[in-house]
């Protein structure tokens, strides 16, 4: 959880492309987005990949930012994510689900693995595309619903029936998966 | 109760339950929705106590790279953080990096082999020095104290894989995930005032949730190796009194002997 807003110092200083504040945001938000991809895609390696590119992204057009920084930056990460949705379900057109079988923990690799993060990245994946940012913001980055509906440009109430609806569906797909 | 009353409920035990208040007393306050409340709580927790995956420093290294070439020319770009180094031009230490990045090569299908490893198996040293070297080269506080966690995970996970495997108990394997529970605790107080609380409350949950794990092969365990869990599972319930005592006074502090918390 992030209890102590990133400077805004910082991110003014990045927008005119200062290479310390840069990489002072590079530092702050990269592994955050990396997560936020994790969660979301079907592998470590797809998730940096995903990363990089928003971060590519951000330098190319962070000195046009303006408003809040990190609705702007998840939004890029979000938008990047639909893209890459989008190239996958091109490419799932002419092959079998292989993708997904092979992201799905086979049983000598639930014996082996890091169990926690693989499984609950199965479970996350199966929720719906808002109900992911919410849990990836709330439960894995610590934000709370205020800053959660300001990232999301939604009502605070909104995160909430989100939260709650997220948390009844994950429950049901983890009892379903006996992964709890 | 209609759904938009149970959805504030809801958020206002998330925010009871990061203050270090226990699931018990939090459910406590809602008798009436607590049957409905508690599965949901006890999923949001292990989400919140589940080890954090991290970009590998690889990976940070390449995407640095590719995003420092869209910074204009005149700024040199030149992160202040772990990574500055290899943006510095000296050739002899391009060389150095050159060589790095061979040995690093050679070994990285030695290190991907070496996760699934288990203690007695040939590549299990390696997977323990390539904990070591992650953690030397983790300089913030809080990813030092975040790796701590995710080893003693590693090593509950090699502990019931272990079982699954031979049907064996490892105490060795048990000491250690303990062990490296309370290194991370002892971590907090280099952690800033502001992330304390957050990071002992995570450290609760986590010691929850290994004492459930433990509970749950402890009836089909039975004889010496029983003792262990039973009294894993007692150092892990005297650990989580002792946090939530400290943490109701406000006091954020690393192990104490006088805790009894230690495993025996």
């Amino acid at each position: 959880m992030e209890l102590r807003e990133f400077s805004e110092d910082i991110i003014e200083k990045a927008r005119s492309l200062d290479s310390k504040a840069v990489s002072a945001v590079f530092e702050h938000y990269y592994p955050k987005i990396y997560r936020y991809c994790y969660y979301r895609c079907e592998s470590r390696e797809q998730a940096e990949d995903l990363a990089s590119e928003v971060f590519v992204k951000v330098v190319k057009s962070i000195k046009h930012q303006s408003g809040n920084f990190e609705a702007w930056l998840y939004t890029i990460a979000k938008n990047t994510l639909t893209d890459y949705y989008r190239r996958k379900s091109v490419r799932k057109e002419n092959s079998v689900d292989e993708e997904i079988l092979e992201a799905m923990p086979d049983e000598k690799a639930v014996d082996n693995a890091p169990l926690i993060q693989e499984e609950l990245k199965v479970a996350i994946n199966k929720l719906t595309d808002e109900q992911q940012q919410v849990i990836t913001l709330k439960f894995i980055e610590g934000y709370d619903t205020a800053k959660i509906a300001e990232i999301m440009k939604k009502s605070v109430g909104a995160i909430k029936a989100l939260q709650f609806r997220a948390l009844i569906s994950l429950k049901g797909i983890l009892k379903e998966g006996q992964i709890s | 109760m209609n759904n938009k009353n149970m959805e504030d409920i809801l958020d206002l035990c998330f925010e009871e339950l990061k203050k270090g208040t226990p699931l018990k007393e939090v459910l406590a306050k809602y008798p009436d929705h607590a049957e409905e409340l508690k599965p949901l709580l006890l999923v949001a927790s292990r989400l919140e106590s589940a080890p954090k995956p991290e970009p590998s420093t690889n990976a940070v290294y390449n995407a640095l790279m590719e995003a420092g070439k869209y910074l204009p020319e005149q700024k040199v770009y030149r992160p202040h953080f772990q990574f500055d180094w290899l943006f510095r031009p000296q050739f002899a230490f391009a060389k150095a990096i050159a060589i790095i990045l061979i040995f690093a090569l050679v070994g990285w299908t030695t290190v991907n082999a070496s996760a699934s490893a288990l203690p007695g198996d040939f590549l299990y040293p390696v997977k323990l020095a390539t904990e070591q070297i992650t953690l030397v080269l983790t300089f913030k506080p809080e990813g030092k104290a975040e790796l701590r966690l995710t080893f003693s995970e590693q090593r509950m996970q090699e502990l019931l894989a272990r079982y699954r495997k031979d049907g064996i108990i490892d105490a060795k394997l048990i000491r250690e995930m303990l062990d490296e529970a309370k290194l991370a605790l002892n971590r907090i107080s280099d952690l800033s005032k502001e992330k304390q609380p957050q990071f002992y409350s995570k450290v609760i949950h986590f010691n929850d949730y290994q004492k459930n794990t433990l509970q749950s092969i402890q009836p089909h365990v039975s004889g010496e190796q029983r003792r262990y869990i039973d009294n894993a599972i007692e150092t892990c319930s005297n650990r989580g009194e002792w946090m939530r005592n400290m943490m109701k006074q406000g006091m954020y502090c690393p192990w104490q002997e006088s805790s009894g918390c230690d495993w025996r």
